[in-house]
């Protein structure tokens, strides 16, 4: 018999009516417990693997992808943010989590499969049909590189240097507990992991210091992070199960601990013309860019309470909130965050490097 | 009854902002150019008229050869010809020399998206200002005129010019006023959303007064004494853009704010200065002045802001 078009078509309908009964009728089982077929998993593993590398052809690498402040603050979150599910150097996989379907792998073994943009793509965008998801504040790449940094030195890491950049100046939990245990320890235990017990934040500028704001531009920060309104995958998520008073607490706590501090970097130990283009800027701004002074406002003897202190900052973290600043990212948070993005829109990354370097070889009680 | 109606319109020739009503050597000068050049438009208009209703109301007839090469070489080429070439030479020796300046006095005129940063200079002295012009009558004034962002043109009808202002370029413009009084300039190229809310004062003082006037300018802020208002300006980083001589010299972007209250309007001719103006203006600038570089302080309560408007009204 010949095979004409309408058997072809009697055939198509018949593949799509069963196809729709099979998908009605609720046979297939979407049980985790059953796990994936190997050709189901083999198809699904390959499609993510060309799908991120095909996503992440346009992301460039930075260069300093080894600098310590950037590996401790891929940690520190990395413990309270992945370690749960993907396990860490000192801790294997909890138990609920390997249940899942495909369970989350352990990483140390699987990083040096991917390429670090690589890396950079799964952390911020996540993985559709697994439980890995996308990284809260899309907008801060600089945090998504912090980990993919982490994720680069993981393998070779032992758990004694693990346990000291995870948790800094905190006590670990004991054996056992960890991972999802940490939202129920005191809030102030989470923030002594990083900032430490009296504000100083990291000596790498992987974390600012708290100890010279006033207590009002503390609460402030932490309001507009648990409002989403100012945008950090980490701060959010750390912030997200305070209650107003302990916010109040915390602020408390670290206000104006250490006005008196040291500057973070000697002056004699920066280029002069840094140190002086750095200068002129914050005294006067580049008023033909519009570039206003930046001790206009942060000047510690006159600006609102509400201004953040930047003399004594690291420069790091300095160079990293400019950027937010000047890419227009950072803008909405608390109330006067609009004055800073036009104060700033026209820096330069030369600019940012010096203004960000004279603040940091500044101590905190400068006068101006 | 159309005469009566055009004579409505001859007011509109004066005022504070106006090339017809002459208060400046170069604006006579271009004054009665003008007169001159419509004058003689309207004789030349009004024989041609004539010829052509001469031409179609009389009965056809013949003319010689000669009359009408006349007619044509004499009118169509020899006429324009030295009409022309008089105009030009009168327009060229009416031309300015500005080789040398004789004016002591320059003002350096920088135009921004959308007001006037100003700077008096004289012997070694320089005096920042913004959005008002002072002018001392019978001295010729050299302008100095450079643009921060895009074209302006600095334009002050009664006094003379305009000439404008190109991105790169230092242009110069030499003027003398002539009569005092009180004048309005504006920019006169079109520039962005607010071009037409960029203007400003023109201040003539009399001969004598000027020099009171300058060394007032030079003085620090009047009012130097510890205000709420003055607190509040410096807490919530005013002074990151505006400099007010005498108590805080940071920021320059903004204008100088050190006699911003002597001033007659506020953010270059937009409004006249008043209480409610400055009120205005600090709670929301873009609500006044589309594209303004300054920013909102919506947030601040109300009592904040009033303060703060009249430390700046005191500075006289």
């Amino acid at each position: 018999m010949t095979i004409r078009l309408r058997h072809l078509v009697h055939v198509l309908a018949a593949l799509v009516v069963t196809c729709a009964a099979v998908f009605w009728s609720g046979i297939i089982s979407i049980s985790a417990s059953s796990g994936h077929w190997t050709i189901t998993d083999l198809i699904l593993h390959t499609a993510m693997r060309r799908s991120v590398i095909f996503h992440a052809r346009n992301v460039t690498v930075p260069p300093d992808l080894e600098h310590p402040g950037l590996v401790r603050r891929g940690a520190a979150h990395f413990e309270s943010g992945c370690a749960p599910c993907h396990g860490s150097p000192v801790r294997p996989r909890s138990t609920v989590p390997q249940e899942m379907t495909p369970p989350p792998p352990p990483l140390a073994p699987v990083i040096g499969q991917w390429e670090p943009q690589h890396l950079f793509w799964i952390v911020k965008h996540g993985v559709k049909f697994t439980g890995m998801p996308a990284w809260p504040a899309l907008s801060r790449d600089d945090e998504v590189w912090a980990i993919t940094a982490f994720l680069l030195a993981m393998p070779e890491m032992d758990g004694a240097t693990y346990t000291a950049l995870a948790y800094g100046a905190a006590e670990p939990p004991a054996r056992g507990a960890g991972g999802l245990s940490l939202v129920t320890r005191p809030p102030l235990e989470n923030c002594v992991r990083c900032h430490d017990h009296e504000g100083k934040g990291d000596p790498n500028g992987a974390f600012p210091r708290l100890d010279i704001q006033t207590e009002i531009y503390l609460r402030k920060a932490l309001e507009a992070y648990h409002r989403g309104q100012r945008a950090s995958g980490i701060m959010e998520s750390m912030v997200a199960p305070l209650t107003e008073a302990e916010t109040t607490a915390l602020a408390a706590h670290y206000a104006r601990k250490a006005p008196d501090a040291p500057a973070p970097v000697d002056p004699a130990s920066l280029p002069p013309d840094i140190l002086r283009r750095g200068k002129e800027i914050a005294q006067i701004g580049i008023p033909e860019r519009n570039v206003a002074s930046c001790l206009g406002c942060h000047g510690p003897k006159t600006g609102r309470p509400e201004f953040p202190q930047i003399h004594g900052q690291y420069r790091e973290y300095i160079e990293i909130q400019l950027n937010l600043f000047v890419s227009g990212t950072r803008s909405s948070g608390a109330d006067f965050e609009h004055l800073m993005s036009m104060a700033t829109h026209a820096l330069d990354p030369a600019d940012i490097e010096a203004v960000a370097a004279w603040f940091a070889s500044r101590p905190p009680s400068a006068d101006n | 009854m159309v005469a009566l109606l055009l004579l409505l319109l001859v007011p509109a020739c004066g005022g504070p902002q106006s090339a017809l009503d002459p208060a400046g050597l170069e604006a006579e000068r271009i004054g009665s150019f003008f007169l001159f050049m419509v004058l003689g438009a309207a004789t030349i208009w009004a024989l041609l008229m004539g010829t052509a209703i001469l031409a179609i109301l009389r009965r056809p007839g013949r003319h010689t050869e000669r009359f009408a090469n006349t007619l044509i070489i004499g009118g169509g080429v020899i006429f324009p010809t030295i009409g022309l070439a008089a105009l030009l030479t009168v327009g060229l020796r009416s031309l300015p020399d500005w080789s040398g300046s004789p004016a002591d006095l320059r003002i350096h005129v920088h135009g921004e998206q959308f007001w006037w940063r100003v700077a008096y200079e004289r012997g070694d002295e320089r005096i920042v200002s913004a959005n008002e012009i002072h002018l001392p009558a019978g001295e010729p004034v050299e302008f100095v005129l450079t643009t921060a962002d895009v074209i302006h043109s600095f334009w002050m009808p009664a006094i003379g010019g305009k000439m404008d202002m190109m991105p790169g370029r230092v242009n110069r413009l030499i003027l003398t006023p002539t009569t005092p009084g009180i004048y309005r300039g504006a920019c006169a190229e079109f520039c962005g959303p607010s071009h037409a809310l960029m203007a400003f004062a023109i201040v003539v003082h009399p001969p004598g007064e000027f020099d009171d006037w300058l060394v007032a300018e030079t003085s620090p802020a009047s009012n130097s004494a510890e205000t709420e208002g003055r607190r509040l300006f410096l807490a919530n980083g005013c002074a990151a853009c505006h400099r007010i001589g005498g108590i805080v010299e940071l920021g320059e972007v903004g204008p100088d704010l050190t006699h911003v209250g002597s001033r007659r309007t506020l953010a270059a001719g937009t409004a006249p200065m008043s209480r409610q103006a400055l009120t205005d203006w600090i709670t929301d600038p873009q609500a006044l002045k589309p594209g303004a570089g300054m920013p909102a302080y919506t947030m601040l309560p109300e009592e904040e802001i009033l303060a703060i408007a009249d430390f700046l009204l005191s500075l006289e």
